[in-house]
């Protein structure tokens, strides 16, 4: 590993994209999960109420934000959502989706047709319980966090078993209702070990290799990790969800820098905005950081706007743009490197 | 017919104090209560310590609507899994009790997340200082936005906080003036909430756009704080809020009006809040009792609670199942009999919704004046939702609580055979020492007996109890606590 | 068949917020056209009408029923100082008092004016599990029914033998004995006609004949239970059915129009099957929404807004437009919201006098403006 340079790693906000839909149409409603396309189109899975289903999709944007519709609706059919919790693209643009209610992983081709599910409820080989995060490895296959089997499991693409590893409990290599997965550049494989408050590290193979994060606020401490993204340098992005940010760390877990959170109106919303004219005059005399009286993060990002709020994903654009996904603002901020 | 543990402790009694302090009981939990004794088992109760309830972390991540708990649904529900699984439950039956009294709705607010934040104060100051807690709640978002307190201003007072404090929260109509609402309403400006223009238009236009509601920020504007002189109940002074509670504690109508309040709760139904300046109350003693408590101890709730509980009013036979149950009682109650809360699950929600349908939206009362209570909870309509819960929860024999008492009644008759009237008081025993009437406890045997042999060691023998079970809380005695 | 009866109101209530302007779509209007840059019912779409207007591409089989001249439509229908809260403004729908939060509602008042003592325990049927306000007043037995099929006490009970002896055993312990007090007395009584209700509305089903289809939607569901529970003469006036998620903020060209051919497809079958029975001069269905919606849209959706339509559909109502469609001038809009130029008090004023025989005016408290919709009326 190299060492850490002297000038740590930055992060400068971009970009807000979302807008809260929770009848459907463009926007996201209590989004979970947000993958990016080879061509740069982002997707981001919309669990939805689960007593209020309309919400419930893919949709999918871009940078620009541009909307290109949706893929998915709720129901029990092939092809259908009940409660979804991840999306991956494979190298060929097939979309795989996640969901712990039915139990199995649908799988869409690039123009977004559903072609097949598989899956199988259980706590034997192969059988999952919950999946909840999902990746590609280096050889293609799939792994699958197999949260109330507190383990992590490898298929083929077409569901067949190949290998798991990890078990309930808090020693290395266990875990305790695991989230969040990714393969980095170089392969290795990173879990974010959610009640652990911790982020593993394993090799391809699955070998243990190290364990990152002590419970608490402090910096470089880690409350409930949702998601870890990993660029070509080694550096580690976290989505701190207890603590309601990003932490960046160096491949050596070096603290490099922490954010809170900046979002601002999208296009979408200012266009919501325009057609509202009494919350315009009022939202031009409003401060979005009033001072509060209160410091558990999750009420503080409820009375911040601009703060994640539930960030329950993190995904790269590129090697330089850092997305955060949060479920409760239902919207995604962009920051890029420094 | 009194039931004694081996401790010595009227079983009877602790059921009947765990109804009332709690949500009632299940057998195992009465006699861990019994083993402590009468006064071991209120200490128990007073001592909130660790609900140890479902974790919210695993809610949050499983339900995403129960993490902005925007919608009442999902408010609704997170609290009814507090209620369902806390090992303090009197914790929640008092913010249960302030949320009737201060009724506040986010029928209005429109955002669940404030309403949540005001139980939690509640649970927090519920049984503490009178005074504490009525300056928790004039600070309180919810409350500041229900009664329009951020319209509230210098220089054009709005009376709705300044009104209902007096009126419908601590003192009761007759025991001030209007010019006293005025100087009240004058003492509370300036209590406001932070970026209140926007905040006031997003709820009038009932709108989650464009990103999800902004919990609501507590804000003294000096500025707009009107510091001229007031006189209010006979004291002149350049009041603030504050020193306005203050005065408003220490006159014995509010000890009057918290007592009777606190007894139409937890002792019995008293006459409808509106018609108390008209009607004496009930027990005039078990009245003094709490107000000598309040004055004792610096206006403590708790204090005035205690005493009642210790009292032979509060422990006669004739305050046992004198009330009726309010659609949040009945529903929380059987929910813990049936137990089984220990996963995120969409049955919260029909819970939820169950108590909606039989009359009480919780986080959601129709007005500020709360529930009536009483036999107002009762119609053709909601006693049909009533027994259809109540019999539907308690007949899945999968659920952990209802499986224990099978499980129960089949180790007490190891030979297999239990008789009509055995089968019938097993089962009273164990959906908490219920105590039911003559002509109750004979239908129930005729029921026992129409079901031929029952060996509870077989699935149909099992079947045959939980049928019982069903029917008991279809009965009468059980929409009373 | 077909002796007279007496008359009963359906009402059909649409939860959310029913766009006014993409429902009665002024589709000519370049206004129209302007302020729904992006959430507009186009010409290729629209369903034509009269007077300029047309309707929502979801309302083919509602078209149906106002080429027979059934269907009143009441054109920006609202009260004054509107609500944009659902909650606010519906109950002001439910309780008719828009100035204060009412106690009881417009429909639980009139059910006391017809039956005082309340001695038909389903003289009001409300297909739901939730109470409306608009049903609610203290002592008005109302049953409120899920699923008529499905309807009863004690339903959580596994074998159907032993269901019949709990629910016999049910009435033995809820029968008032000597000396229980007055408690156990009104659990006992109340209990009791909780179950006569359940007895009664359980015949409904099992004597329905019908070669009529309803679609497979829950509204439809409900108006069919109407037909059933209203065929089975049992003395019930007043029916009560909810639509919901009208909340269109996003996603709402399609979302309206797919709402909408549910409704008016349930309608249609609904008129078929009173039709086939001849029974359809004794109904009257009130459509109602508890607020228009914004007259610019907000990229996707539209937002809460004021003034909006009702409808009063039946073979006694005299079809076609009533009060006027409010201007789309911007000056003319309130806060950006249409105007509302008709009180609904004066609706509910039409229904109660002049359809259902009662008393109004300490219902609605006043005098209003009526509509007279119905044939029979004194304009």
């Amino acid at each position: 590993m190299t060492t850490p340079t002297s000038a740590k790693l930055g992060l400068e906000y971009r970009d807000t994209n979302g807008f809260g839909a929770a009848q459907g149409g463009r926007g996201y409603h209590l989004p979970v999960d947000i993958a990016v396309r080879s061509d740069g189109r982002i997707y981001v899975l919309s669990r939805s109420a689960l007593n209020s289903f309309r919400g419930c999709n893919i949709g999918i944007t871009d940078l620009e934000h541009n909307w290109f519709d949706k893929i998915g609706e709720h129901g029990k059919a092939p092809g259908m959502m009940d409660w979804p919790t991840a999306i991956v693209f494979d190298a060929n643009d097939r979309l795989f989706l996640a969901d712990e209610s039915l139990q199995r992983i649908t799988i869409f081709d690039a123009g977004h047709n559903y072609v097949g599910h598989w899956g199988t409820h259980g706590s034997g080989d192969g059988e999952f319980d919950g999946p909840a995060g999902m990746d590609f490895d280096q050889d293609g296959n799939l792994l699958v966090v197999d949260e109330k089997n507190h383990r992590v499991q490898r298929y083929t693409p077409d569901g067949e078993f190949i290998s798991s590893f990890g078990s309930e409990g808090s020693g290395d290599g266990q875990f305790n209702y695991p989230w969040g997965i990714t393969v980095a550049p170089d392969g290795r494989i990173y879990v974010a070990d959610w009640r652990n408050d911790r982020i593993q590290r394993f090799t391809h193979e699955g070998e243990f290799i190290d364990a990152y994060g002590t419970s608490g606020r402090e910096e470089g401490q880690l409350d409930r990790p949702s998601d870890v993204a990993v660029d070509s340098t080694g550096n580690i992005f976290v989505t701190d969800w207890g603590n309601q940010r990003l932490q960046v760390f160096d491949s050596d877990w070096n603290f490099q820098t922490s954010e809170r959170g900046a979002g601002e109106m999208s296009p979408w919303a200012l266009e919501y905005i325009d057609a509202n004219a009494d919350e315009k005059a009022a939202r031009d005399v409003f401060d979005p950081y009033p001072e509060l009286d209160v410091d558990d993060p999750h009420e503080v990002s409820a009375r911040t706007e601009p703060y994640f709020w539930d960030p329950a994903a993190v995904a790269l654009h590129g090697d330089d743009l850092v997305l955060v996904l949060e479920t409760s603002r239902h919207r995604f901020q962009v920051y890029e490197k420094t | 017919m009194a039931t004694t543990t081996k401790s010595g402790t009227d079983l009877d009694l602790i059921a009947h104090l765990l109804r009332r302090a709690g949500f009632g009981a299940t057998r195992d939990e009465l006699e861990e209560y019994a083993s402590l004794g009468y006064d071991g088992a209120l200490d128990r109760l007073f001592n909130m310590g660790d609900p140890e309830a479902l974790p919210v972390d695993l809610i949050r991540r499983h339900q995403a609507e129960q993490s902005d708990n925007r919608i009442a649904p999902a408010s609704g529900s997170h609290w009814m899994y507090r209620m369902a699984t806390t090992k303090t439950p009197f914790e929640e039956k008092i913010a249960l009790f302030w949320h009737r009294v201060f009724a506040t709705g986010q029928t209005k607010l429109i955002q669940g997340k404030v309403m949540l934040s005001q139980i939690e104060m509640f649970r927090k100051y519920g049984l503490g200082s009178f005074r504490d807690l009525l300056i928790q709640l004039s600070r309180d978002p919810a409350m500041i936005v229900w009664l329009d307190n951020q319209d509230n201003h210098k220089d054009n007072i709005n009376e709705n906080y300044g009104r209902e404090i007096l009126e419908l929260f601590a003192m009761g109509v007759g025991n001030y003036s209007e010019q006293d609402i005025k100087e009240c309403s004058r003492a509370f400006t300036g209590w406001t909430i932070a970026n209140m223009p926007y905040m006031s238009i997003r709820m009038r236009n009932n709108t989650l756009r464009p990103y999800g509601y902004v919990a609501w920020q507590y804000q003294y504007d000096p500025d707009d704080h009107d510091d001229g002189e007031k006189t209010f109940l006979g004291e002149t002074g350049n009041f603030n809020g504050e020193d306005v509670i203050e005065i408003i504690c220490k006159n014995p109508a509010t000890a009057n009006f918290v007592a009777r309040h606190l007894y139409h709760y937890f002792q019995a139904d008293e006459f409808p809040v509106p018609q108390w300046p008209f009607e004496e109350p009930k027990d005039p003693a078990a009245i003094q009792l709490m107000v000598d408590a309040y004055f004792a101890n610096d206006y403590s709730i708790g204090a005035m609670l205690r005493a009642l509980f210790e009292s032979d009013i509060f422990k006669s036979e004739e305050t046992r199942y004198a009330r009726i149950k309010s659609p949040v009682e009945l529903v929380v109650g059987t929910l813990r009999l049936a137990g089984g809360f220990d996963w995120p699950t969409q049955e919260i929600y029909k819970a939820t919704a169950a108590c909606n349908y039989m009359g009480q939206a919780l986080l959601a009362p129709v007005s500020v004046e709360g529930w009536m209570g009483g036999g107002d909870w009762i119609s053709t309509g909601s006693m049909v939702q009533r027994i259809n819960f109540a019999s539907g929860t308690v007949g899945d024999k999968n659920k952990k609580g209802i499986k224990a008492i099978v499980d129960g009644i089949s180790e007490r008759h190891p030979t297999g055979d239990v008789n009509a009237e055995d089968l019938v008081d097993d089962c009273l025993e164990f959906l908490g020492a219920l105590q039911v009437g003559d002509d109750t406890r004979e239908g129930l045997v005729v029921y026992a007996r129409e079901q031929g042999e029952i060996d509870p060691r077989t699935d149909d023998g099992a079947n045959k109890i939980v049928s019982m079970l069903q029917l008991i809380v279809s009965a009468r005695e059980y929409q009373l606590v | 068949m077909a002796e007279q009866r007496e008359k009963v109101l359906v009402v059909v209530q649409l939860s959310g917020g029913n766009d006014y302007l993409n429902c009665i779509v002024p589709w000519e209007d370049p206004r129209y056209q302007d302020s729904r840059a992006a959430v507009r019912i186009t010409e290729e779409e629209v369903i034509p009408l009269d007077n300029g207007l047309g309707l929502n591409p979801g309302m083919a089989a509602f078209k149906d029923l106002y080429d027979e001249g059934k269907v009143a439509i009441i054109h920006g229908i609202g009260y004054p100082t509107p609500s944009r809260s659902h909650f606010r403004s519906m109950d002001i729908w439910h309780t008719a008092t828009p100035d204060r939060v009412g106690e009881q509602g417009w429909l639980g008042q009139a059910i006391r004016q017809m039956d005082p003592n309340g001695s038909n325990v389903v003289t009001a049927v409300n297909f739901g599990n939730a109470l409306p306000r608009a049903l609610a007043a203290p002592g008005v037995p109302v049953a409120s029914v899920g699923d008529l099929d499905d309807y009863g006490l004690l339903t959580g009970m596994a074998g159907a033998a032993q269901r019949e002896q709990a629910l016999s055993a049910f009435s033995r312990i809820y029968t008032p004995g000597v000396g229980s007090g007055m408690v156990m007395d009104y659990l006992g009584q109340t209990g009791l006609d909780a179950l006569k209700g359940a007895d009664i509305l359980k015949q409904a089903p099992a004597m329905y004949e019908s070669t009529v289809e309803y679609p497979d939607t829950p509204i439809a569901k409900s108006l069919k239970g109407v037909a059933q529970v209203h065929m089975a003469d049992l003395g019930t006036r007043v029916f009560y059915t909810v639509s919901g998620g009208w909340d269109t903020h996003t996603n709402e060209v399609a979302l309206q129009r797919h709402l909408w051919e549910e409704v008016s497809t349930g309608l249609r079958a609904f008129f078929q099957d009173l039709e086939e029975h001849d029974l359809g001069p004794e109904v009257t269905v009130l459509v109602f929404s508890e607020f228009g919606r914004r007259v610019k849209d907000n990229g996707n959706g539209t937002d809460h807004g004021s003034g909006g339509v009702s409808f009063v559909i039946g073979d006694q109502v005299k079809g076609g437009h009533y009060s006027e469609y409010p201007s789309l001038d911007v000056g003319r809009l309130i806060e950006g919201d249409l105007a509302y130029n008709f009180d609904f008090r004066g609706l509910y004023t039409d229904l109660l006098e002049d359809w259902l025989n009662l008393d109004a005016q300490e219902i609605v408290g006043g005098n209003f403006e009526k509509i007279s919709p119905f044939a029979g009326a004194v304009a």
